[in-house]
């Protein structure tokens, strides 16, 4: 199945990532010497700030000069029901076309930062069928993603004019937000003020890229898709470096998948019986990490 | 220990006509019954939603009609899942859709069709009973 994936088998690799999702670690296993390094390119901001959008010009414009290009929308799954609405390909009609692309859609399963448990092992099955760029859509819900720092080579955070708040938020440290800054829709409001307002959060030394753009009409994207290419290039990691840390993520979410499901199985009330009658948190901890491996 | 992984459900538009409001609101009320729903909005042709079905891996197809061309939508979506073999994959209809062409799309394989009048719990027991796998 993977030999098929990698050689260019649209359902073979769809299946390789069904495998992935249904908790299958043999095949997780299994991609890891296959790898090529891909580049990893994340974009955050909040839902409807044009992400998808974006991401589809960015997209089709390395599409254009012969890349194969993955993409890996996450969106939240509902902590009441279990489901999931997945829509971000109603904005990637044209990509969704191309011979080069490769669209999946990545409920969260219900894991906190922004992205899915299994997010890694899907960047993975990508990389070894031969995407040379990921682009990862961040569920985009604020201030605590920060999953995709760790995963992604290159993080882009879209924001709108007309939107105060969060510059707000993010003045505790600009430069940890992201590698670069996108003001989208700069056809609906005062997006130069919006660009001074970023880059006035920077300080010497250590300035923002801001860059404007018009997701919808092209405008700016080229601008963009170049700025990420920079900023790729200029990584000092090299490909065994980047594969190294992208596996220290896989095994830190495999962990996490596993203590977030045996927590939710838990009875609460014994643990913390066994805690108030001296049970000692070392001896609780290596229980569950007995538990854990199994 | 296994993974979660939900039903996942395709839900597209085919066709010319604009109007979503019915197929988005199904694609909540799956969601709210616990599918992964892909929602690929309108104007999808049946090669988009084919080739949207087996990126995603999906395990339903529904596809949403009000045009009136729905005989032609189907067959050839129909077709394109025997050429890309994911005939395993469980196709529906819903819209308007006249009941004398009803066993004219059960032969070329919709599994249901789901007129204005069905109900939720309807389309999401049928897609829970006839669904290839995650039963
Ligand atoms: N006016 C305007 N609308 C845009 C622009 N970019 C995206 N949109 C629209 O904003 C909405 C949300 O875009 P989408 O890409 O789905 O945002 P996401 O939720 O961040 O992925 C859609 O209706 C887009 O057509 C833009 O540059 N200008
Ligand atoms: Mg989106």
């Amino acid at each position: 199945m993977i030999e098929r994936a990698a050689s260019g088998d649209r359902k073979a690799l769809a299946r390789v990532m069904t495998e992935i999702e249904l908790g299958n670690d043999r095949i997780s296993e299994s991609l890891l010497d296959k790898l090529h390094g891909s580049f990893v390119v994340g974009i955050t901001g909040f839902p409807g700030s044009g992400k998808s959008t974006i991401i589809s010009g960015l997209a089709m414009e390395l599409i254009k000069m012969g890349q194969k290009v993955g993409v890996l929308c996450v969106d939240p799954t509902s902590p009441l029901s279990g489901g999931s609405i997945l829509g971000d390909r109603i904005r990637m009609q044209e990509l969704s076309r191309q011979t080069g692309a490769f669209i999946r859609s990545v409920p969260t399963g219900g894991k906190k930062g922004g992205l899915g448990y299994f997010t890694v092992d899907l960047i993975n099955a990508l990389d070894a069928a031969g995407y040379e760029k990921i682009f990862i859509e961040t569920v985009g819900a604020g201030q605590d993603e920060t999953d995709i720092h760790n995963i992604a080579d290159a993080v882009v955070m879209v924001t709108v004019p007309n939107l105060g708040d969060e510059v707000q938020a993010i003045k505790a440290g600009i430069m940890e937000i992201a590698d670069i800054f996108v003001v989208n829709k700069a056809d609906t409001g005062p997006a130069d003020e919006k660009v001074k307002e970023l880059l006035a959060l920077g300080t010497a030394g250590r300035m923002p890229e801001v860059i404007k753009v018009v997701a919808t009409r092209g405008e700016g994207i080229a601008g963009l898709a170049s700025a990420i290419e920079r900023r790729l290039q200029q990584s000092s990691m090299s490909r065994q470096e980047r594969i190294k840390s992208r596996l220290k993520q896989l095994v830190r979410y495999h962990v996490e998948y596993r203590l977030d499901r045996y927590l939710a199985s838990r009875d609460f009330d014994s643990m913390a019986n066994e805690l108030m009658s001296g049970g000692g948190i070392a001896q609780i901890i290596s229980r569950a990490a007995g538990e854990l491996a199994k | 220990m296994s993974g979660k992984r939900r039903i996942r459900v395709i839900i597209a538009k085919p066709g010319l006509d604009g109007h979503d409001r019915g197929a988005k609101v199904l694609a909540r009320s799956l969601m709210e019954r616990g599918f992964d729903v892909v929602y690929t909005g309108i104007r999808q042709t049946p090669d988009d939603i084919v080739r949207a079905a087996i990126e995603e891996d999906a395990d339903v197809i529904g596809l949403s009609v009000l045009s009136g061309a729905h005989m032609y939508q189907f067959r050839r979506v129909a077709r394109l899942m025997k050429q890309n073999k994911i005939e395993d994959v469980l196709l529906i209809g819903g819209g308007i859709i006249p009941e004398s062409d009803r066993p004219k799309l059960a032969r070329i394989g919709v599994s249901a069709v789901f007129g204005p009048g069905s109900s939720i719990d309807e389309i999401s027991s049928f897609i829970t009973s006839r669904c290839r796998r995650l039963k």
